[in-house]
């Protein structure tokens, strides 16, 4: 028997397969396109659609992923995602949106046991089309167990999605070459959907860095707008949205002490560091300030006064601890109906279990 | 009966016993070594007995193979062979390569530290048939089962879902599997020797429940001490899928190169 040999062949091994071991991608690509086993018949409108953002930590609810939230695990059961995503699926029928713009969305991936989540979120929701843009996509990721990955951004819609696309964004400034080969490639995912009586609808969607420390969220927040101003000079109508991993103007910076882990000390230095990746919002001059030309030039769902206040926070890094911050929006270049603009924060169900994200949805007025 | 002698007799001539044929029935000759950078090292224990193991992960993962030679039986040569494999410390290795000090502790890692690695070991059997084509080829059949003890409490997630690693590591987490194969061996030239060979995993009850590889390799004997080897081996596989599927094919193709030594 020849067990042994396997382990020597493995580095050679994924320089002659079918596909790369990793996975790069160009500036603009079409994104794969999806259709649930069954369609449901989708009306039309009537003058305004629902639009719902949501991360949803690749259905694994607030298991402790080793990648945040101080976990220890990375691999998660069948059962396990199963469940989760039953409870997506149910909060999104309690929902009823028109479209929904996921973020940290798997498929493929050894983590939650291969299930295709978009395909399989068609399939358990009244939506219908979708489209995917991977952000994450490797045979197999040599560090802690992770293995195979696919994951990313997809756009769910009750109607047609008539072409979709993939627009990359810049890679992290801040990693050595190996880690960034195997590390995340982040995009805008761009549909066009097929509304009936509205020519020219887009759907955006964007998951912007999280825990890049140089000025990568930056380049990341300047490209989500140049594609959004450009849909907007060319007379498209859109509604855009996401994790854009950014708090709002007048928010608190500084999340570090709350999301150490044991052990984790931070703010030592003289110069106020260390930080915690993806804890602090002032890596960066007018960081903070990050979101107000999103806000200056388009409508959201929740509005620059509302923002702020606790009832609108979208994020925790804990399931101790109650939403401490903002981090998803929803912008359109429509009129947003006044007080449609809500963020789940468990209201309906207990949504800090879901994700650690919340969900926030809003209705766009198409006339 | 004159055939056989015949076939035997030329065979030998190009082909000494069992010299330079791993995946054949035949055996080294007593006392002869033989020894590669990747193929295992093979040693003639008697005339009809070779035993072997693989050197480079025989610290981490403790091996031995016995390759029993039995009265040969009309063209066909027949032999047994029987493995034994203890994974246990590779399998943890696996699952933090550079140890808790260099890098990230989990840096490199193949399998999630979050997963158990309990004691357990394999027992591979296979009967291996050899027979003579002409003097210049001879043809293999074997089929084989492996059993694993002690891997019931091994997680089904922990897999290595990689070609060659998956369908070989099954056997841990299906308790049993079965391996088909042939091997041809024949000479091109006076200095230039080859092997084709096909095999055949089945793990019934996983999700990626077969694979086929195929190898080519061809051979230029320097000398009878040394040998160079260079081909490819071909992988066609199931291997785990989750919703709306049971299972994904994938192919890989994968150079093969290897420099092997012998000694009397």
């Amino acid at each position: 028997m020849r067990q042994g040999k396997p382990f020597l062949y493995i580095l050679a091994l994924f320089l002659f397969s079918c596909d790369p071991l990793v996975t790069t991608f160009d500036d603009v690509e079409k994104a794969v396109l999806y259709e649930a086993k069954n369609i449901s018949t989708a009306s039309s409108p009537e003058g305004s659609l629902k639009v719902l953002t949501w991360n949803i930590r690749f259905g694994i609810g607030r298991l402790p992923f080793f990648g945040d939230s101080c976990g220890d695990r990375s691999i998660f059961t069948e059962n396990e995602v199963l469940d989760a995503l039953e409870l997506v699926a149910a909060e999104i029928d309690i929902i009823n949106p028109d479209i929904i713009l996921f973020q940290e969305i798997d498929r493929e991936s050894k983590r939650t046991q291969y299930i295709d989540q978009v395909q399989w979120l068609l399939d358990h929701t009244d939506m219908n089309y979708a489209a995917y843009a991977s952000m994450w996509k490797a045979q197999t990721i040599p560090s802690d167990g992770i293995g195979r990955i696919d994951a990313g951004n997809a756009v769910l819609s009750k109607w047609d999605i008539e072409s979709a696309e993939r627009v990359q964004l810049p890679l992290r400034g801040d990693q050595d070459d190996l880690t960034l080969l195997f590390y995340l490639r982040r995009n805008i995912l761009k549909a066009k959907i097929a509304i009936p009586d509205q020519d020219d609808f887009y759907a955006v969607n964007v998951h912007a860095t999280a825990f890049a420390t140089d000025d990568t969220k930056q380049k990341h927040i300047d490209k989500f707008k140049e594609v959004l101003d450009e849909m907007d000079v060319a007379g498209y109508v859109f509604v855009a949205g996401g994790d854009l991993n950014s708090v709002p103007p007048g928010a608190n910076i500084d999340y570090c002490d709350e999301d150490a882990c044991e052990n984790d000390i931070f703010h030592t230095d003289v110069d106020g560091g260390p930080h915690l990746e993806g804890s602090y919002f002032n890596n960066f001059e007018n960081e903070p300030l990050l979101l107000k030309s999103l806000y200056d030039t388009y409508n959201s769902a929740i509005s620059l006064t509302e923002v702020v206040t606790a009832n609108h926070n979208t994020h925790s890094t804990s399931v101790n601890r109650w939403w401490d911050r903002k981090l998803d929006y929803i912008f359109t270049n429509k009129n947003v109906a006044s007080g449609s603009g809500t963020t789940y924060q468990g209201a309906i169900q207990e949504t800090i279990h879901l994700s650690d994200h919340a969900p926030v949805s809003c209705a766009i007025i198409l006339e | 009966m004159k055939k056989i002698i015949i076939l035997t007799i030329l065979f030998s001539q190009v082909f000494a016993q069992g010299e330079w044929l791993s995946g054949t029935a035949y055996t080294l000759p007593q006392g002869r070594w033989e020894y590669g950078l990747f193929q295992p090292v093979r040693w003639g224990q008697s005339e009809n007995r070779e035993i072997s193991f693989f050197k480079l992960s025989s610290l981490l993962m403790p091996n031995v193979t016995v390759k029993q030679r039995w009265p040969q039986k009309g063209e066909w040569t027949i032999s047994t062979v029987h493995s034994f494999y203890y994974p246990t410390p590779l399998l943890k290795k696996l699952q933090s390569p550079l140890g808790m000090d260099i890098g990230g502790p989990n840096m490199f890692a193949m399998i999630s530290p979050e997963f158990e690695i309990p004691h357990m070991f394999s027992l591979w059997n296979t009967i291996v048939a050899s027979k003579p084509l002409d003097q210049d080829r001879v043809f293999s059949a074997k089929a084989g089962v492996a059993i694993a003890l002690g891997s019931a409490d091994l997680a089904m997630e922990s897999t290595i879902d990689l070609p060659l690693v998956y369908h070989r590591l099954a056997v841990y987490y299906n308790s049993w599997l079965l391996r088909l194969g042939t091997d041809m061996n024949g000479r091109l030239k006076r200095n230039w020797t080859y092997l084709v060979d096909g095999d055949l995993f089945l793990i019934p009850g996983m999700k990626g429940s077969m694979a086929l590889e195929h190898k080519s390799v061809v051979t230029w004997e320097k000398s009878p001490r040394f040998h160079i080897s260079f081909g490819y081996k071909l992988i066609y596989g199931l291997y785990p899928d989750g919703y709306p599927n049971d299972y994904m094919t994938q192919l890989h193709i994968l150079p093969l190169l290897d420099l092997q030594w012998a000694r009397d």
